[in-house]
């Protein structure tokens, strides 16, 4: 009798461990948060087009869309620093990504210009324009405009990773390339953190695509994919910057 | 006397009213009668002709603005300002020929339209050039236009003027976090 109580004991011990082992490897699984951050929003229309689309209505579809494809294709945690139409400062935006302990973060834009004809699609990460201090010791304290500074390396490999993806479905359309700027948002957010702008909505031809969701799918789908090939990759190295 | 003296207060409110009227229409008509106070001289409020044409004796001297290109790089264009023996007046007037726009049909304004300068100061190397934002909306620039636009005011006052060591982008009196939403102005 003791025996079998003991063989039971030993029994239920191996399957709460293997339960254990099988909620590690599923909540590490949890662990990646991809924060979609759909730019402007309520007074804040961003760039409209001579049509009338405003900025910030494509931003929040892409972002709605890229979330949908993540859920349904991948199961990561996504986090929307907005999901409807209001405003919500750079400074809150940055702090959801952060208290939300992002893995990385995309920034949705639709490009503008002065020049009407300017058209394409371009790739932006945090460069300082002067303040480059970047930690030597983990765990140092840093301003809140300096966050992004142990991470240019890798959001840089982001933005090539998404450009990439880009490229390889638009192979016609005009590249504006992948640019370092001092992006407000991006230098307080501590992850790889990029801006995708998908298309320049002062362009009539842009405008007219970005107005059919067949096209603005394509789009979801092509950040979705630069997105799944740098996760594929990045696991490593992210893990060893989030330490 | 209790019931008398509730009688009267009214009638003392009264003319204590009337008085406090007398007085401000007394003060009203002495600011009418005086000579009016000389117009103030407000920059934001200038334009770029009305101000160039207040320096039109003074002699010119050629300097180099930068506008963006269509390329989307710094293209510098050859212009002329007046020589004024105020130097932040030369800024200044860099500043208005910035925000008329290029001369070239291949470069690109510096920033949407609706900014105007409200002021410039310079105070130890610091260039603080005030912006005006008269749009409601804002226009069509995106992250690298944003970016250009900031430098070719920043790069055009310290090219033509080392002195100025920094340029400091106020909005409407004010230290703003960005221009057009996403270039970090410090």
């Amino acid at each position: 009798m003791y025996r079998q109580r003991k063989e039971l004991l030993w029994l239920l011990m191996i399957l709460l461990g293997a339960a254990l082992l099988f909620c590690g490897a599923a909540s590490g699984r949890a662990e990646v948060t991809i924060v979609l951050d759909a730019g402007h929003g309520g007074e804040d229309r961003g760039i409209t087009g001579t049509d009338g689309t405003t900025e910030k209505d494509v931003d929040l579809d892409l972002a709605l869309r890229v979330q949908r494809l993540i859920d349904e294709k991948l199961g990561y945690r996504t986090v929307l620093t907005r999901e409807k139409d209001e405003r919500i400062t750079l400074d809150d935006r940055a702090a959801n990504a952060n208290n939300n302990k992002g893995s990385l973060m995309v920034s949705l834009h639709l490009g503008g210009s002065l020049d009407p004809d300017l058209q394409g699609y371009g790739i932006y990460y945090f460069r300082s324009d002067g303040d480059d201090h970047v930690p030597e010791e983990k765990g140092e304290l840093l301003l809140w405009r300096r966050q992004q500074a142990p991470y240019v390396e890798e959001s840089s490999r982001l933005a090539e990773v998404l450009h990439q993806a880009f490229q390889n479905a638009y192979p016609s359309r005009r590249d504006l390339g992948v640019h370092a700027l001092p992006l407000y948002l991006a230098r307080s957010v501590q992850m790889p953190a990029v801006f995708i702008e998908s298309a320049v909505l002062t362009n009539k031809d842009e405008e007219a695509y970005l107005k059919s969701e067949t096209n603005r799918q394509k789009v979801a789908e092509t950040i979705f994919e630069g997105l799944r090939r740098y996760l594929q990759t990045a696991a490593g190295a992210d893990e060893e910057v989030k330490q | 006397m209790i019931g008398a003296g509730k009688k009267r207060k009214p009638l003392r409110s009264v003319w204590f009213l009337v008085g406090v009227l007398l007085v401000v229409f007394l003060v009203f008509l002495w600011g009418r009668s005086g000579t009016p106070p000389p117009e103030k001289f407000e920059f934001g409020k200038v334009t770029l002709p009305g101000f160039l044409q207040s320096l039109e004796t003074k002699q010119r001297s050629p300097v180099q603005l930068f506008f963006p290109g269509k390329n989307l790089t710094l293209v510098p264009e050859n212009r002329e300002i007046y020589d004024t023996t105020e130097k932040v007046d030369c800024l200044r007037q860099i500043v208005l020929l910035l925000l008329s726009g290029p001369r070239s049909s291949d470069l690109l304004p510096v920033l949407p339209s609706g900014y105007d300068l409200r002021e410039l100061y310079l105070r130890k190397g610091i260039a603080y050039v005030d912006l005006e934002v008269k749009a409601t909306g804002r226009g069509g620039a995106d992250c690298l236009e944003e970016y250009l636009g900031i430098k070719a005011i920043t790069e055009s006052l310290k090219k033509n003027f080392p002195e100025v060591e920094k340029v400091e982008i106020l909005l409407n009196g004010r230290e703003a976090r960005t221009l057009l939403g996403h270039i970090a102005l410090q």
